[in-house]
Formats: structure tokens, C-alpha cells, sequence
């Protein structure tokens, strides 16, 4: 067993988190995604309400992790952490700003060195300059070494079907097993064969609050549509690249560096300014020739649901079709939703004509 | 016809125009001047006046109005010489008069889903109405719920005006770091919005006086309160709260709680309390549903059970400073135990209850209110820990339509069973 | 050509025979717990009402939620394209179709050429349906038929409160013990139903002309209610139950 295979883990709940510092703390980062191995039901499903978001229940299933660690991203992840604490499991609340200037840019630093103290209080090591710009070079090495590996192809449907379940087993694995799997180029095996029958398919876009389950993905291939353009926590938002440090940086420099990466990533719906958002969604949809824009949220999601009305002013204004769908997190599109599904692709093609 | 369905009528066509003109609240506001209530029935008067006079002002667009949520402290908004608006009281003031379907109907047309909070969407549904005063700029504060960000930085979009986040520290780590940064925040936010409005320092005394006499009245009702039985009626003061998130700060917000006082101290001293066979002293935790309901008749008339204090009334902060006002703003935004860990909130329910002498607590589970509702499981750990009993009430605030008069009902009156033990 | 539509729904499977675009014969069966031998029956009555043998049936489209199940189906089409173009068939001004159906209530809207362009569904929950009208008879004890009859003599109606088909139920019982007025009462369901399918029509804009569809169209009661929330002309089909399958039907004619 190597080294790093050895490394406790730690669980991240959201794509803000840099998950480099929890590597330079000697754990290893691993984002919380299903399927997520249920083993005492006891607790969370009964403790909050029904109505209440299904993927902070699934983040409070009990599993081998030594500590979670959260953002105020919103008032259930907040919940959450209070649930999750009452059971003695190390758990961390990162205090995320929603808007983007210097004081708040210093604020999150602030933070990110209370999650380093919190790390060593944990059993982790000592977040050091060293540390840090170590797992700095390695995030940056993996991220460009999965971009080009990512760019190499069209967007052609199995293929954005083979990149989410990449970039999922990339959030879910250690970097340094991703690393050696690309070496062998194991994840890209396959993929240039398939996808030639792309060309029929019905471009859209698929927009949504948290990562896709891959069976909605299944889903959404099974009725004829090609994703060209996806907006998710793990794709267009997906965890960014620090590449403007050097190495002659002191440790404060190398924390700021991260904290301004992470804090100009593209915009999640939680973000403020909406309009930042809504410039950032309509370039997105221009730019990938959509025909229907699908919004994916889960039940009970404040963000996702207050989106629905920008991403219907924004599909107007662009003469695109829009389908909204709204399940609990790890359920597949069926009944009624395959049917809204189905008619969203008949209204597209316009098929019935007189 | 009554009123009610005379006002319903009128939003339904051009009668609209009469409820956002200045001169219909000045006109309500001289003949309100005429009301000459009776004794006890003075902090109703000023109330409405206030409520009026407010809105006059905001018509009459001579300050500039900046919306705001509940919550974010008013005195930052009349310390800077701007007229705070909370959209959601609004809600909540439409809800009392019938009206709320229809602001709830306007803002499912506007795609607002209805698992959404029902305070939010009453206040979208004025604001599609054009039936609220238009916002010269709005500022949020990230406190308390996401909603009230989110329903904010729409209404910014909707009509095209300045849109100002404060980021309120989520009190977990290094509270005194907290508030020197929240300070600092606020500092600059008055700098930054001196083009926009009126920052004048005598302004600033004016507001933190005001606001420091008004707690020192709202302290005294609140010991007075502890009395038993109870000298103030548990629905009136949950109505009434609205005054203490508002008018803090304005010559309104002092002489309501001086008069509030001394109707209390009156009925405490002449031993009239408000309900004479009270049996059950209950905590109340969040907002009570603001539509016309049996709820409190029921518990009040049927059941003799009083509402003897609510955590929403808490004086949880401390006077204002005249000479390092926005240092004292952020200790009195931060000292919030609504904001924060849910932690904090259960130990300040459970404090209350002692404090109190309650019998039980009720929380009132608001449908789309997810910080609250996500705390109950400690709630009820907690209070079961202290051997208080403990009832969640799901219901709604604004919308009728989830407000069940049968399971309501039935789970009120095992719970009053269940305290007579 | 002849081609069939079935439209296979919660409670009842119908079954529309065109020659050519015009109307051969029909068919209504209860769909019950076999969709499939439903489909069978409704077709096998239809042929006949239609005087044709079924392999004389060229091209047929299922539709319904029970369309995944017919395999003797050419094509299987969502109900909103078929009601879509049912009502555009039978009304070529028709820019919004509200079909109340058994178990589904949507609004759609369609272009000039006819094309679906937008729609709106119910969530899962039953209320603004027809299951929704079909569980309260039951409560009230009298036949649906019935109900529209005694909506129409209220004039003071309740209000439901509850969106929940459930807790309405409970909260119509409570109501019948406080001996309020039947028709009342009743007519108060209507206004409920309404409210539901107003607030689905006005979120996605309601446009001249509107047709209603679906079995809830031959309900008078809740027709008028709904003309006179959305102050709007709506245009009702002579059988509006059979439209998603007559949709189904020359969808099948230009699908051959």
C-alpha cells in the first residue's frame, strides 16, 4: 500500500471548499456524491423535516470519513452541521461569502486558516508553506492533465456521460490515484469509438443545483438528447485551477492565491450578484447552440427554485425551450417526469405539425 | 360587500392607483390623528400611525426607500437616512387583512414555486402587483435565511436598482473578530452609500437615543411579562413584534414600547391580567400565522392557555453606542441567536422557558422556512432533556391554504392534554 | 388510410378510427388494472363502432400514462403533443389547451402552425384533477354527474383551504358536520379545482383562443368557473375526453 492510500479522508459538501488545503493537511478530500453507502438510517432522515433538502441527508450518513466539513452555503447545509455535531463527528462550518470584493476575499482567507487549525485539531498536520504549494502543484497537475484528456473529445453525448462519472471519480478519489489512472489512460479508453450517433440527437443544455446523478444523466440519453452544455457543480463550476502561484510565494500568498481562485470560479445559483450569474448562463447558452435549456433541481432547494424564473427570462429572451425538473437526490426521471420529459422533446422537434 | 372584498376588488382593477399614492396614507394619517382610542389602546394608534406615516414617506420618494429583511437592524437604515421597507412584514400586514391569496396567486404566475417561503412570496407577489414602494436601492443582510437574499436580489432585478449584500460572520469562530469585521462592513457600506442617501451624525445620535430608550421600555415590558397571570395577550405581542424589527430607532418605536409599559404596568398593578382563567403559560418560537384564524381564540378561550412570551420578542442586544455606533450595530447584529448555530437558539428557548414559568413551547413550523424547521430536532432534544414539553406546529404564516383547522385542532388539544398531565 | 389513436389514461382508455383524417368510430372503456387488455377492448369496440377489421389499421399511436404498455402501438406520444394537436384539429384557432384529465391537469400552448411550444404540468399531488372531483363525490355520497348540477345552485360558496386531495377530504367532512349547505360546499371543490388550474394558465400565459380538454370539460360547473376566473371564450370540443386520442389518431396519419 502506498503512502498516500493510507491518508484518513476527510468529506467536503460543496465545490468552494479548497480541497487542497485539506491535502496539505495530510487527509485526503472526498466530495460527498452518491451512491452513498447507508448504513444507520436512524439518524438523519428522521431528524429534519420532510421537506428539507435530500442532499444534506445523504451528507449525514454515517461512513469512514474523519471529519466533514460544510459551508453556510445555505440554511440546510447550516442545519446539517448542527445535526451532524450532536453526534460527536469532527465537523467543520466554512463561513462562505456569497459576493466577490476585498473584504470579503480577506474574510474567506480568514477562514480557510481556521479550517487549516481545524484540520490539525482533527490529528492533521500542520498546513505549511511547503505543504500547501505541494498540493497546490499536484490539484494544478491533475486538473490540466484532466483537461486536456477532457478537450480531446467532441461534445458528443457518451462522452459527457464518461466525463461526469470522471469528474465525480475524481472528487470521490484521492488526486494521486487519479493520477497514476491517467498515466495508463484508463479513463479515456473507449471513448473515442463511441458517440458517432450524437449527430439526431437533441442539443440542450442541462442546468442544476448540486452534481447530477448519473442515472438522470442515463435518463436524459435514453430520451434522444444530447448534452452540449452542462452547469453543475461538477462541470462549468467544476473545482478551479490556482495556477497564478509561484513558488517563491509565502504561505499567506499561496492562501490568498487559492481564496481569489476559488472565490471567481463561474457562479453557483447560491452566488450573488444574480445578474454576474445570469450574464454568465446566457453566454453559456449562446455559446452552446442549445435547443432547450432542462433545469435540474432537487426538492426543497430555496437556490435552485428562486433560478427558475432567471433561467425562464433568459431562455425567452434567447427563444429557447425550457423544461424544469425537480426530484429528491439518487431518484430517476420516471411517471410523470418522463412524460414532461418526452413532451419537452416533442414541443423541440415540433414534429406534429398539421 | 365588505372590506375586505371592496380592497380584493379594487387590486383587480384600476382602484389600484388609490394604495400607492402619498395623499391616500396622508389622508388616513390625519383622520388616524382624530382617533382618540381608548386607555390601553394607545400602542395600536401609534403602530398605525407609524405604518402610515411610513408609507406616506415612501410614496412621496423625499428620502430615498431601501428595502431591506427582517432582521437587518432598522436603525442602520434610519441612521443613514434612507426609509426602511421590509417587504416581508408587508406580507405579513396583507395576510391580516385577507389578501395574501392574491399576492401568493401573482407570484405562481411569476414561476415562484410554492415550496418556496410564503413571507417571500407574498412580498413577490406585491412587488408584481407594483403595490409596494418602489426600492431606490436594496441591501440584504446574509442573515437568518437564504430566501430573503435571494427574494431581494429579485426584487434588485425587477425594478432596476442598486443591489447591497452585507455579509453578516456566521458566529462560529473568533466572535470578537466577527464583530470588528462586521464593523468595518459597515462602515464602508455607509460610505459607500453616502451619494445615495443622507448620512448626517446628528442623524445617527437621534437614531441610537431613540433606539436605546425604546429597549429600555421594551426590557421593562418584558419583566413585566414574567407576571403571572399574564399581563399582554401572546397573539398581540406576536403582531406587534413588527414595531421592534422597524420603528427601533424613530420617535414611533420609543413611544410605543413607553405606552406598551405602562398599559402593563397599569393591568399588573390593578391585577387585570388578559386572561383571568389562565391555566397554561406557554413559549412560543417563530411567527404565528398573520391571517384570520381560530388558533389563538382557541388556545386563549377554550383552553385558558396564555402565550406567555415568544423568542422573537427577546431583548437580546445591547444599547447602542453614540460614539462607536456601527461597532455596537454589528454586536447587536451578531448577538441574534436566530443567526448562528441552532445551538443557540435552544438555549435561549430553553432559558425562556424557565425565565418564563412556561408550561410547554409550541414552534410554529413555518412551510418553507428551513433554518427554523431544520433546528427542531435539537429543539425538542433539548427541551425533552429539560423535562419541557415541547410541540411543533406545522402550519403557515401567510398561506391559508396550508394552515390545516382540523390536524391544527386536534394536535393543540393533545398537547394542552398532555400538559394537565 | 386508417389510422387509430388510444389514449390509455387513469381511468378510462379510449380509442378514436379515422379514415383519412375523418372520423370512423370511437370508443370509451374503464381502464381498471390491465392496460393492455383495456387497449384490446377499447380498440376491438371501436372497429366495430367503426364497421373496419383491426389489420385494417394502418398506423396506430398509443398516448396516456399507460402508453409504455401497448404493444401492438406503432409509436408511443405524450398526451400533451396529442391533446396539442387534437384541439388544434378541431379549432385551428386554438393558441392554449387546458386538459383536466383523470389523474394529470396541463396547460399548453401552441404556435399558428399548430406546434406545441410550451406546457405546464401538476405535481404529483392529485388536487386540480379528476381524481380530486371523483374522491369527494365519494365523500359527499352523490355521483359526479350530480355534483356539477348541485355546484351550480350555490350561492355562498366555502373556501378549501387545503391543496392536499387528502386533508380537503377531511376538511369536507368537517364541514358536512357543521351542516353547512351541500352545494355549498360543493361548489367551493369547484372553486378549488380552479384555483389549480388558473394558477398553472396564468404562469404560463393564457392566449386566445383556449379549448378545453380532457373528461373535467364536460363538468359545466367547473367550465364556467374557470371562463369567468380567466375571463376568457372556452371553446369545448363535443367529446373532449376522446381529443388526445383523436390527436393520437392524426398524428398516426402523418407518422404512416
Amino acid at each position: 500500500m502506498e503512502k498516500w492510500e493510507k491518508r484518513p479522508w476527510i468529506d467536503v459538501t460543496c465545490s468552494y471548499i479548497p480541497v487542497e488545503i485539506i491535502h496539505a493537511a495530510g487527509f485526503t478530500p472526498r466530495r460527498v456524491v452518491f451512491p452513498v453507502e447507508v448504513k444507520n438510517k436512524a439518524f438523519s432522515p428522521a431528524s429534519l423535516p420532510v421537506n428539507f433538502c435530500s442532499y444534506v441527508k445523504a451528507c449525514l450518513h454515517p461512513n469512514d470519513a474523519a471529519g466533514i466539513v460544510f459551508t453556510t452555503c445555505c440554511d440546510s447545509m447550516r442545519r446539517g452541521y448542527d445535526l451532524i455535531t450532536t453526534c460527536k463527528k469532527p465537523a467543520f462550518l466554512l463561513d462562505l461569502p456569497r459576493s466577490l470584493t476585498s473584504r470579503t476575499t480577506d474574510y474567506y482567507q480568514e477562514q480557510l486558516l481556521h479550517l487549516a487549525n481545524w484540520l490539525v485539531e482533527i490529528g492533521g498536520k500542520p498546513v505549511t508553506r511547503e505543504s500547501l504549494a505541494n498540493s497546490m502543484t499536484l490539484y494544478n497537475n491533475l486538473k490540466y492533465q484532466l483537461n486536456n484528456h477532457l478537450q480531446e473529445s467532441n461534445n458528443i453525448w457518451e462522452f459527457v456521460l464518461e466525463k461526469q462519472k470522471l469528474i465525480q471519480a475524481f472528487l470521490t478519489t484521492s488526486p494521486e490515484e487519479v493520477l497514476k489512472q491517467l498515466k495508463v489512460n484508463f479513463w479515456a479508453a473507449g471513448l473515442k469509438e463511441k458517440g458517432a450517433s450524437s449527430l439526431k440527437k437533441i442539443p440542450i443544455l442541462l442546468s442544476g443545483t448540486t452534481l447530477p446523478e448519473v442515472s438522470i444523466l442515463t435518463n436524459l440519453m435514453e430520451s434522444n438528447f444530447n448534452l452540449v452544455a452542462l452547469d453543475f457543480c461538477g462541470e462549468a463550476r467544476f473545482t478551479p485551477l490556482a495556477d497564478n502561484f509561484s513558488f517563491s510565494a509565502n504561505f499567506f500568498e499561496l492562501l490568498k492565491d487559492l481564496t481569489l481562485t476559488y472565490l471567481n470560479k463561474p457562479p453557483c445559483p447560491r452566488m450573488v450578484f444574480q445578474e454576474r450569474r445570469a450574464a454568465y448562463l446566457a453566454n453559456l447558452l449562446l455559446s452552446s447552440k442549445a435547443k432547450g435549456v432542462i433545469y435540474y433541481s432537487l426538492k426543497f432547494c430555496d437556490h435552485g427554485l428562486y433560478e427558475v424564473p432567471l433561467w425562464r427570462r433568459i431562455c425567452q429572451q434567447q427563444k429557447t425551450a425550457f423544461l424544469h425538473l425537480e426530484t429528491e437526490y439518487q431518484s430517476s426521471i420516471s411517471g410523470q417526469l418522463g412524460t414532461r420529459l418526452q413532451a419537452f422533446k416533442e414541443a423541440i422537434q415540433g414534429r406534429f405539425l398539421t | 360587500m365588505n372590506i375586505k372584498e371592496l380592497i380584493a376588488r379594487n387590486l383587480q382593477n384600476k382602484g389600484i392607483k388609490y394604495f400607492t399614492r402619498p395623499s391616500f396614507y396622508f389622508l388616513l394619517k390625519i383622520l388616524t390623528a382624530f382617533w382618540r382610542p381608548q386607555k390601553g389602546r394607545w400602542p395600536q394608534k401609534i403602530s398605525l400611525s407609524f405604518y402610515l406615516d411610513l408609507l406616506h414617506r415612501a410614496y412621496r420618494k423625499k428620502q430615498p426607500v431601501v428595502w431591506t429583511n427582517v432582521y437587518t437592524p432598522p436603525e442602520l437604515i434610519w441612521a443613514l437616512g434612507g426609509i426602511p421597507f421590509m417587504p416581508e412584514i408587508f406580507a405579513a400586514v396583507a395576510a391580516s387583512l385577507g389578501l395574501a391569496p392574491f399576492f401568493l396567486k401573482k407570484a405562481g404566475e411569476a414561476w415562484y414555486s410554492t415550496d418556496l417561503c410564503s413571507f417571500h412570496r407574498g412580498a413577490l407577489g406585491m412587488m408584481h402587483s407594483r403595490l409596494v414602494p418602489p426600492p431606490d436601492l436594496v441591501l440584504a443582510t446574509s442573515q437568518l435565511c437564504d430566501g430573503a437574499v435571494k427574494f431581494l436580489e429579485a426584487a434588485s432585478a425587477f425594478y432596476q436598482c442598486p443591489f447591497y449584500l452585507l455579509h453578516i460572520p456566521y458566529p462560529v469562530t473568533s466572535p470578537a473578530k466577527a464583530q470588528t469585521w462586521l464593523a468595518e462592513e459597515l462602515t464602508a457600506l455607509a460610505r459607500d452609500l453616502k451619494p445615495l442617501l443622507l448620512v448626517m451624525p446628528q442623524t445617527i445620535n437621534k437614531v441610537a437615543n431613540h433606539s436605546n430608550q425604546a429597549r429600555e421600555h421594551l426590557l421593562a415590558v418584558n419583566q413585566l411579562r414574567q407576571q403571572i397571570p399574564s399581563p399582554y395577550r401572546g397573539s398581540e405581542a406576536l403582531s406587534d413584534v413588527t414595531m421592534h424589527l422597524l420603528a427601533l430607532g424613530t420617535t414611533y418605536g420609543t413611544a410605543f414600547y413607553r405606552h406598551l409599559e405602562d398599559n402593563l404596568s397599569e393591568r399588573v398593578k390593578n391585577k387585570r391580567p388578559v386572561l383571568p382563567q389562565q391555566k397554561y403559560r406557554l413559549l412560543w418560537l417563530h411567527f404565528r400565522p398573520y391571517y384570520p384564524n381560530f388558533l389563538f381564540d382557541f388556545l386563549e378561550k377554550h383552553h385558558g392557555a396564555a402565550v406567555a412570551f415568544e423568542e422573537v420578542n427577546a431583548v437580546t442586544w445591547e444599547k447602542l453606542s453614540v460614539d462607536d455606533f456601527w461597532f455596537s450595530l454589528a454586536a447587536k447584529i451578531l448577538a441574534n441567536p436566530l443567526w448562528g448555530p441552532a445551538e443557540r437558539r435552544v438555549v435561549q428557548a430553553v432559558s425562556l422557558a424557565r425565565l418564563y414559568q412556561v408550561h410547554g413551547v409550541i414552534h410554529f413550523a413555518q412551510g418553507g422556512c428551513r433554518q427554523s424547521n431544520g433546528s427542531v430536532f435539537l429543539l425538542r432534544e433539548t427541551l425533552r432533556r429539560h423535562k419541557i414539553p415541547f410541540l411543533n406546529l406545522e402550519g403557515d404564516c401567510i398561506d391559508e391554504r396550508n394552515f390545516m383547522a382540523g390536524q391544527t385542532m386536534t394536535r393543540l388539544e393533545s398537547f394542552l392534554e398532555l400538559l394537565e398531565g | 388510410m386508417i389510422t387509430a389513436g388510444i389514449d390509455v389514461g387513469s381511468n378510462t382508455t379510449k380509442v378514436v378510427i379515422l379514415r383519412d383524417g375523418e372520423w370512423l368510430g370511437d370508443a370509451l372503456v374503464l381502464t381498471g388494472a390491465d392496460n393492455r387488455g383495456s387497449a384490446e377492448k377499447a380498440l376491438a369496440q371501436a372497429t366495430k363502432a367503426a364497421g373496419i377489421k383491426r389489420t385494417d389499421i394502418a398506423h396506430c399511436v398509443a398516448t396516456g400514462y399507460g402508453r409504455i404498455n401497448i404493444p401492438f402501438a406503432d409509436r408511443k406520444i405524450t398526451e400533451i403533443s396529442c391533446h396539442g394537436r387534437g384541439a388544434y384539429a378541431v379549432f385551428p384557432g386554438t393558441r392554449t389547451v387546458i386538459d383536466i384529465g383523470g389523474q394529470d391537469s396541463k396547460v399548453i400552448r401552441i404556435d399558428a402552425p399548430g406546434r406545441v411550444v410550451d406546457f405546464i404540468m401538476n405535481d404529483k399531488c392529485a388536487a386540480g384533477t379528476g381524481r380530486f372531483l371523483e374522491v369527494m363525490a365519494r365523500a359527499l355520497e352523490i355521483t359526479l354527474p350530480e355534483m356539477a348540477a348541485i355546484a351550480s345552485k350555490s350561492k355562498n360558496p366555502v373556501t378549501i383551504s387545503n391543496t392536499c386531495t387528502v386533508f380537503a377530504e377531511s376538511e369536507v367532512i368537517s364541514y358536512l358536520a357543521q351542516g353547512l349547505p351541500k352545494e355549498d360546499i360543493i361548489r367551493g371543490l369547484h372553486e378549488a379545482i380552479v384555483d389549480r388550474i388558473e394558477s398553472m394558465a396564468l404562469r404560463l400565459g393564457v392566449e386566445q383562443e383556449v379549448t378545453m380538454t380532457g373528461g373535467v370539460a364536460l363538468n359545466k360547473a367547473i367550465v364556467a368557473t374557470l371562463r369567468k376566473r380567466l375571463k376568457q371564450t372556452l371553446l369545448l370540443p363535443p367529446q373532449p375526453q376522446l381529443i388526445g386520442a383523436y390527436g393520437a389518431a392524426l398524428i398516426a396519419a402523418n407518422q404512416a
